[in-house]
């Protein structure tokens, strides 16, 4: 399953948007002046709400969706991503996608056209979506037994239900979800297979297991043997037979192990790699404050911080979403 | 060898003047609010504009010296705002760069000019005045360099000039403005910047390239084809050129970078031409300039270094307290104070001794008239002070990978293959900057007056600025900026690595700033023949 990958599951959601329209409020978000004269409903029919298309009001709703502390200008004292209230996701994101790019017309050599007798005056076909998508793609641990789509949308729904409807709610059939058994049903309606998915928790990468290569090397000799026997004792058609038989079980194979997934990389859940974190940054402020001491000090100074930081247990660690340590 | 149009450029990006004997520098500020009498100012100023020619050395079919080295040198830039004053097409304004068009207040995030270095705490010049009163941004950098006297104090000619300047703006009845807010409060009608002073026994006053942290400055610049005669590029290539793919070879690796990196209108490294904007004719031999003025907290950097310096001693196991801060400021800009860069010279002791082999330089600099041989030892110097490279210290044992001179010019450092053998600045030769400038020190304020030309200010300054300065990762140092000059915002410390495997390395921390920006702007220095253009109104965009 390309989609499972060391350990992590990339899940890839393509959700179709509404395409009928919303009767929203004609309220302004902010108040102001709007708010202290209303408009008259004899000057715009619509006065009291405004149809507005569920693309419209996504990306909306989008913008107004909390993110991470991603970069030095995020609020640091502000509110978190509501991503951040479960430990199941590294990464998610949210883009519509409205079509395909277009590239402008399949350009063709004037010779060849000529030639062909292609009229370059007639218009070429213009691709488009029947809808415009939603895209939610998220990088989410997959080491607990069972789905982990069906864990991660428990953990969703538990903790941000209220922002997963607001978002959700403009695409198809949203409507009866209710629960995160009926979120992951839906997720699984809407997703696409992820088939090229990064994973950087291998960073002195995987020795590769010696056993494929003495297979490869066998099938190879037998495929060989196989054509030439074939040849001599039947004729050249049965040698192209073997060989092509031998093609196919040799892009079989590959396929085979290629389609197996990475095996998991030690602690690189989201709770692992936050526990480092929280230990880089305090071991950079022991490093620091201990510079100078002599080897009684720098003992107790760092029985300290083995107190204090515990490398080895889950707690205490970083908040997620929200780097520094506090 | 590249032949350029030396008559056409103008002289402050090809020549350090502070180093060609003019020690002082003054900087004048003007609005214009009609075009007409924007582009006389213009026209008035254009015959005095001094260029890139050689002085004193060109000779007519008379024999007579065709350029006679003057006793003021006078360069002008404007802003974005300012061409649009003097009554540029809309094409040619609309085809800048978006980073020239803003101006520097408005990339402050960009540059890491935020807290105390923020737009808002600038020189009143700098700011739009309080509500009420007109708004007159700064639309034309003028610069005065003039020589000293023998007690130091500027030549006459630099007053007289200065008043020639009031005279034209008087004489504009108002379209023309002298801008003042110069200074904390305000109250200065010019910038002026000059070299600090060193007295030379039996020679007098001699101006010195000390900025008021006590560095050398202005030691390693780039250079490009065509900037100098074909002697002079050989040996000013090492260190101030491109490093080339291959083996490193010191005599063989350096060349000169393609003049369009800084010049604009001719071809750059990317073997394209710079963009700029349009008509082409217009754009040619000029160049982006930024002019930043930037405040030295002298008390602060001094205080900081010997509380650090207390604690680096101890962990490096330096028991001379001078050898402990010495080296601690060595290792925060990659170079002693004398100017010798630690690659040539790791230790105290060993740039001691160096020092000593070259005692001969400083009096070789003063003498009028040197020998051969005199002058092939002075390239020598040139040559140990730039002409090196990172990859005999990947790990930055001898000059820490976030040194102020590694950040700023990382050489071959970011190579990938970079190796004891291999090396080349590939990645880095498109990020240079010809940087210009002197120190200033007024209403008790110390700092340096910083100017830099290139062909792209988002592709080299900005960059340089923001990635570099105010980053680390190219330096594997995380959110570190630079000791020197960075932003304490997202980080207040500083890596020393450890010489040998297994030492201790060395963590400052808790630094303060001790540079901040007081004002500045980016300018366009037009050739000889755009002002002309300018002057005459006919810059024709189609």
């Amino acid at each position: 399953v390309p989609s499972l990958d060391a350990g992590h599951y990339f899940l890839t959601v393509l959700a179709p948007i509404r395409p009928d329209t919303q009767a929203v409020p004609a309220r302004p978000a902010r108040g102001g002046a709007a708010t202290a004269a209303p408009m008259r409903a004899d000057l715009d029919p619509n006065a009291a709400t405004a149809p507005r298309s569920h693309r419209q009001l996504l990306a909306q709703d989008l913008a107004l969706l909390r993110t991470g502390y991603q970069t030095s200008s995020s609020d640091p004292e502000g509110p978190s991503s509501p991503f951040a209230h479960n430990t199941l996701n590294h990464l998610a994101r949210f883009v519509i996608i409205d079509g395909p790019p277009y590239n402008g017309r399949i350009p063709g050599d004037t010779i060849v056209d000529t030639l062909l007798g292609r009229d370059p005056l007639i218009a070429q076909p213009v691709d488009s979506l029947n809808s415009a998508y939603l895209l939610f793609a998220a990088d989410i641990d997959a080491r607990a037994p069972g789905d982990p789509v069906a864990a991660y949308a428990e953990a969703l729904w538990s903790t941000m239900a209220r922002e997963l409807r607001v978002v959700f709610s403009h695409c198809v059939d949203f409507g009866r979800v209710s629960d995160g058994a009926s979120l992951a049903a839906w997720l699984r309606r809407c997703e696409v297979e992820t088939t090229m998915p990064f994973n950087d928790y291998w960073p002195d990468m995987l020795q590769a297991p010696p056993a494929p290569k003495v297979q490869a090397l066998a099938l190879l000799a037998v495929a060989a043997v196989g054509t030439v026997a074939a040849g001599v004792m039947v004729g050249w058609w049965a040698a192209a037979l073997v060989l092509v038989a031998a093609l196919w079980v040799a892009y079989a194979f590959v396929l085979n192990r290629g389609a197996r997934s990475y095996p998991t990389a030690p602690t690189s859940d989201l709770p692992s790699v936050l526990k480092a974190l929280y230990i880089k940054e305090t071991f950079t402020q022991f490093a620091i404050a201990a510079q100078g001491d002599d080897e009684a000090a720098l003992h107790a100074r760092f029985g300290d911080f083995l107190a204090r930081r515990q490398p080895g247990a889950p707690t205490p660690t970083q908040a997620p979403g929200r780097p520094g340590v506090t | 060898m590249a032949h350029l149009d030396l008559a056409d450029i103008q002289g402050n990006i090809q020549r350090p003047y502070g180093r060609y004997g003019f020690p002082y520098n003054r900087h004048l500020f003007f609005n214009i609010a009609e075009p007409e009498t924007g582009r006389l100012f213009v026209d008035a100023i254009r015959p005095f504009v001094t260029t890139a020619e050689p002085w004193d050395s060109a000779v007519g079919q008379d024999g007579a010296v065709l350029v006679h080295k003057p006793p003021i040198a006078l360069n002008i830039g404007f802003t974005w705002a300012g061409l649009a004053a003097v009554g540029l097409p809309t094409r040619t304004l609309r085809l800048f760069p978006d980073e020239f068009i803003d101006g520097m207040g408005a990339r402050a995030e960009i540059l890491g000019d935020l807290g105390s270095s923020a737009p808002r705490g600038w020189d009143p010049i700098w700011r739009p005045p309080p509500p009420g009163e007109p708004h007159k941004p700064v639309h034309v950098w003028l610069s005065l360099n003039a020589g000293a006297l023998p007690d130091s104090s500027p030549r006459p000619e630099l007053a007289a000039m200065t008043g020639w300047l009031e005279g034209l703006v008087e004489a504009s009845r108002g379209k023309v403005t002298l801008l003042p807010g110069h200074g904390p409060g305000g109250q200065n009608r010019w910038q002026d910047s000059s070299a600090r002073w060193e007295e030379a026994p039996g020679v007098g006053y001699v101006p010195t390239a000390k900025e008021h942290f006590g560095f050398t400055d202005g030691i390693s610049d780039p250079i490009f084809l065509g900037q100098y005669a074909v002697a002079a590029e050989t040996v000013a290539a090492v260190g101030g050129g491109k490093i080339a793919e291959g083996p490193y070879d010191p005599a063989r690796s350096w060349a000169p970078l393609e003049t369009g990196e800084f010049i604009l209108g001719l071809p750059d490294e990317g073997q394209e031409l710079p963009v700029a904007t349009m008509p082409a004719g217009f754009v040619a031999n000029g160049s982006f300039m930024v002019w930043r003025k930037l405040r030295e907290d002298v008390e602060a950097f001094e205080q900081a270094m010997k509380t650090q310096a207390a604690v680096y001693g101890r962990v490096a196991g330096m028991a001379d307290e001078t050898e402990a801060l010495e080296t601690l400021y060595a290792k925060v800009v990659g170079r002693w104070r004398s100017g010798v860069p630690l690659m040539a010279a790791p230790t105290w002791s060993e740039q001691t001794t160096l020092l000593e082999q070259w005692s001969d330089i400083p009096a070789l600099r003063l003498k009028p008239a040197r020998t051969p041989a005199e002058n092939a030892r002075l390239d020598d110097w040139s040559r140990l002070l730039t002409g090196f490279r990172y990859g005999d210290d990947p790990g930055g044992a001898r000059c820490p990978l976030g040194a102020h001179i590694r950040r700023g010019n990382p050489r071959d450092m970011l190579d990938p293959k970079l190796s004891a053998t291999l090396g080349s600045s590939t990645l880095t030769k498109r990020r240079r900057l010809i940087r210009r400038g002197l120190p200033y020190e007024t209403d008790g304020e110390k700092g340096v007056i910083f100017m830099a030309h290139c062909a792209s200010l988002f592709r080299q300054f900005e960059f340089i600025q923001q990635q570099w300065m105010q980053y680390g990762l190219d330096f594997e140092s995380g959110n570190d900026t630079c000791p020197l000059v960075g932003s304490r915002r997202d980080s207040d410390k500083f890596v020393v690595p450890a010489g040998a495997a297994n030492d201790t390395p060395f963590i400052a921390s808790g630094l303060p700033r001790f540079v901040d920006t007081r004002g500045g702007d980016y300018f366009f220095v037009p050739s000889l023949s755009a002002l002309r253009q300018i002057a005459m109104g006919t810059v024709d965009p189609t």
